[in-house]
């Protein structure tokens, strides 16, 4: 057996350079953790994972000073910390947030010397700047110009200037806060390989994630929290990811739904030599009742095709139609495509798939008020009824119309926005990403939602990074690189190496 | 729960009928403490009231309290039109003191010419109107509001001093006037006039598929447009109905005072933006309401009331006036950060 449960942290490592010893924390009145203690030795690369509301990020945010808990203490070699986010920073706790936190005008090496600028004479030295930059930025990723500017990075560059930010504050104890969200395979290995290095020198790195998968690549040791409650330290090694998934959720999940295939289905949607700037001609027919994947790196033009398909963004050639009656009629805008059936749930839950300030209710509501309007007005009650229904039906929890969406976990805003699509009769539904961050549990209902679409008739296009996700759910998948589709696998070809090869030059 | 029992009943939204078995009851309100927090104005409100009834004698009298709504109503209706641009995530209408002259001018020329009440009436606002329209189009293509109304502000006020050479129009003696300085019985019009433009715009706001719209816009620009809202139109339509309502102020300013010229209106666009920061309404866009604005422009009229009343030097009403904005915005600034620490 390689759980341990035990209490006592000092146990586990005899000189911890982290010890956390009965922490616990109230948000209102619910309780985020209870009684937490674990311990890092120097040198270990530690997991933490569990559901949404598990209470990892709350336990990392006390680590780094952002929170105090209620009781209990930390201590950084042996020191306990005050909880101000300056005393973590000279304790030597650098964590790299899950949103970015660079400024993107400024180039690489200015974003990585906000803060302590070399100053010579009292103005700032260019020269040494740039030259620290480089030597930071050559160990965390070789080959990337410093002087180029953030904005014009992907997101998986972004997170490695993240992580380079950190390093400058030669830190003993990294948090880095799922760090794998926007990275590709090729580059999560490169990830894992600076993470080892950091490690073999001493430091302390501790990885918050959902993906289980890279964990076993990654760490050494997991801690698992299921409701604010330390569940279990699990040696990796002697572990597997369904003992883990068992620990965070507490039960099964089930085995993945194996659909029928459907032969013949008449056609829902047809893209013909589809441009914009980023995409190439790219040509493909979606068929009623399939899940289509588009696989591929993050930046090679996945969304932008997706995007310009429902006519959300522009297009510079070619054109998208979706089948109504016996005919194909082709999309001329976003609110034409809305009527026609076409749904998309966009990649990013804050900037474009909720309002945060608004209702649950309001934000479900809100693709339907032209059905619950006569003439101008809107029916109140219908409009409490559909609210209450969505969040019924897709489970979320809390199950309050009435609560502003921002105080949903990630995987129940998600729900939110699938629910407010969903509920209407759909012909083509496009997904963006429908389980970045989101956690395991969640993640199996989004996955079951899709299938019940597709089952209805729906034809559904997922693009997806997380490639077990895209080999899970899709019947056919299309592979896309540079802007253009390099490759379309179905049945037994569909596979992470097969994706991987076709997804990069 | 797992993926293969989760069951999503297909619910056809054309036909909400057989979904009404399930109970609306479950919805929890808010706690008594919560709504309270939430209306802490309409608390300020009314101690406001009580206080000053009972330190200044002459307060609670019908003849000032008649006077001050008088006072208020005028710019009170700018304030209410400024709601809508404020809740739809536009910051701020800066062109209303230019829409408001603009629609005493035009009303009052068309009076003067004879064309009568309804057409002056008409006149003054769809003219206001007209720039309402350019301030939405160009805002709802991307133009950063403030430059955007800023702008126009310019350019109206230039019309505004071309269209009688810089001179007054007094209008005629008739209807217009008549209808601006009368009562209904003891409610002056003006004042009728205000509330039940406030009562009509909070109507549009919680009722109908346009408030739904415009506090959408306000919350989330992308995501009312990934919606489906129609965002554009909701602009447009946020900024044509404040300007009429600027435009409303303007004729009756013109009528009641009988006269009407390019100084109509100044300073309405600070006083309207007062009123409606007060009342609560967020500046980020996609909260507040009219109510709060009516409450907002009433709590002002009361405060330059007394100072009026108890013989304070004029000069300070404005100052007193901008400290209450750098108060109630740097105040729920920091509320903001405290939350969210």
């Amino acid at each position: 057996m390689a759980i341990e449960m035990t209490d006592a942290p000092e146990s586990l490592a005899p000189n911890p350079s982290l010890s956390i010893s009965f922490v616990s924390k109230q948000f209102g009145g619910e309780q985020a953790l209870e009684g937490v203690s674990m311990s890092v030795a120097p040198g270990e690369i530690r997991a933490i994972v569990g559901e949404n509301g598990a209470g990892k990020s709350t336990l990392m945010r006390i680590v780094a000073g952002l929170e105090t808990p209620d009781t209990g203490e930390v201590r950084v070699y042996g020191e306990a910390l005050s909880f101000t986010p300056h005393a973590s920073r000279l304790a030597g706790v650098a964590l790299v947030h899950q949103e970015l936190s660079l400024v993107p005008p400024l180039s690489v090496a200015e974003n990585l010397a906000l803060g302590h600028l070399p100053l010579r004479r009292g103005l700032v030295s260019r020269r040494a700047m740039l030259r620290s930059a480089r030597e930071i930025m050559d160990r965390v990723h070789p080959g990337l110009d410093v002087e180029e500017t953030v904005s014009r990075l992907s997101l998986a560059k972004r997170q490695f200037v993240e992580i380079a930010k950190a390093l400058t504050q030669s830190p003993r104890i990294l948090v880095l806060d799922e760090p794998t969200a926007t990275l590709s395979l090729t580059e999560a290995d490169e990830l894992a390989v600076l993470v080892a290095g950091l490690a073999a020198e001493g430091m302390s790195v501790i990885f918050v994630s959902h993906r289980i998968g890279e964990i076993f690549g990654l760490c050494s040791t997991a801690t698992v929290l299921k409701d604010g409650v330390k569940v279990a330290d699990v040696t990796l090694a002697s572990s597997s990811p369904d003992e883990l998934v068992r620990l965070m959720v507490g039960r099964d999940l089930g085995a993945p739904l194996i659909r029928p295939p459907r032969p013949g289905a008449p056609i829902a949607l047809r893209v013909r030599n589809l441009s914009t700037d980023v995409v190439k001609d790219v040509s493909f027919e979606l068929r009623e009742g399939e899940i289509l994947g588009i696989g591929g790196l993050v930046g090679a033009g996945r969304t932008e095709m997706v995007r310009a398909v429902c006519r959300l963004d522009p297009l510079n050639h070619g054109d998208a139609g979706v089948r109504e009656a016996e005919e194909i009629v082709p999309l001329r805008s976003y609110r034409q495509a809305i009527r026609l059936g076409v749904a998309f749930v966009p990649e990013d839950r804050h900037l474009e798939g909720l309002a945060m300030d608004l209702s649950v209710g309001d934000n479900a509501v809100a693709p339907s008020v032209g059905e619950l309007s006569r003439f101008w007005f809107l029916a109140r009650r219908a409009r409490q009824r559909l609210a209450s229904m969505i969040v019924k039906h897709y489970d979320v929890r809390p199950p309050t119309p009435d609560l502003p969406a921002s105080k949903l976990s990630g995987g129940n805003q998600q729900k939110v926005v699938l629910g407010k699509w969903l509920h209407r009769p759909l012909r083509v539904l496009i997904l963006d990403e429908p389980t970045r961050g989101v956690d395991v549990a969640a993640k199996a209902q989004v996955h079951g939602l899709l299938k019940d679409a597709a089952d209805k008739g729906t034809g559904v296009i997922v693009v997806s990074s997380d490639l077990p996700e895209l080999i899970s759910v899709s019947d056919r998948v299309l592979v896309m690189r540079d802007g253009r589709v390099t490759a379309e696998l179905t049945g037994s070809q569909i596979t992470e190496e097969t994706v991987m090869r076709y997804a990069t030059p | 729960m797992r993926p293969h029992d989760f069951a999503v009943v297909e619910v056809p939204v054309m036909n909400l009928g057989p979904v009404a078995v399930v109970e609306v009851g479950e919805i929890s309100g808010p706690s008594p403490w919560r709504v309270l927090k939430d209306r802490q104005i309409f608390v300020i409100a009314v101690i406001a009231v009580v206080v000053a009834s009972l330190a200044v004698p002459q307060f609670a009298t019908v003849g000032n309290v008649e006077a001050l709504l008088v006072s208020v109503s005028l710019a009170g209706l700018a304030a209410i039109g400024m709601t809508l641009v404020v809740i739809s995530g536009s910051l701020a209408d800066l062109s209303v003191p230019a829409q408001v002259a603009l629609g005493s001018i035009v009303g009052l020329m068309l009076d003067e010419r004879g064309y009568g009440f309804a057409i002056a009436l008409l006149g003054g606002v769809c003219a206001a109107m007209l720039v309402g329209l350019t301030n939405g189009v160009v805002i709802a293509a991307g133009g950063n509001p403030i430059l955007v109304t800023l702008a126009v502000l310019t350019v109206v006020k230039g019309i505004n001093q071309g269209l009688n050479d810089s001179n007054a129009v007094y209008g005629y003696p008739g209807t217009l006037k008549d209808f601006a300085n009368a009562s209904l019985g003891p409610v002056p019009v003006l004042v009728v006039v205000f509330f039940s433009a406030a009562v009509a715009i909070q109507f549009v706001l919680r009722k109908t598929r346009f408030g739904f719209n415009v506090y959408a816009v306000g919350a989330n620009r992308s995501s009312a447009r990934v919606s489906g809202l129609p965002v554009r139109r909701t602009l447009i339509g946020a900024f044509v109905i404040s300007a009429a309502l600027a435009g409303l102020a303007g004729v009756l300013a013109g009528a009641y005072g009988s006269q009407a010229d390019f100084n109509v209106g100044a300073g309405y666009e600070i006083y309207a933006l007062t009123a409606v920061v007060i009342g609560g309404t967020s500046l980020f866009g996609g909260k507040g309401d009219a109510a709060r604005t009516v409450v907002g422009v009433l709590l002002l009229g009361v405060i330059t009331n007394v100072m009026i009343l108890l013989n304070l030097p004029t000069a300070l009403q404005p100052v007193v006036t901008g400290l209450l904005i750098v108060a109630v915005v740097g105040g729920d600034a920091i509320a903001r950060r405290g939350r969210s620490r």
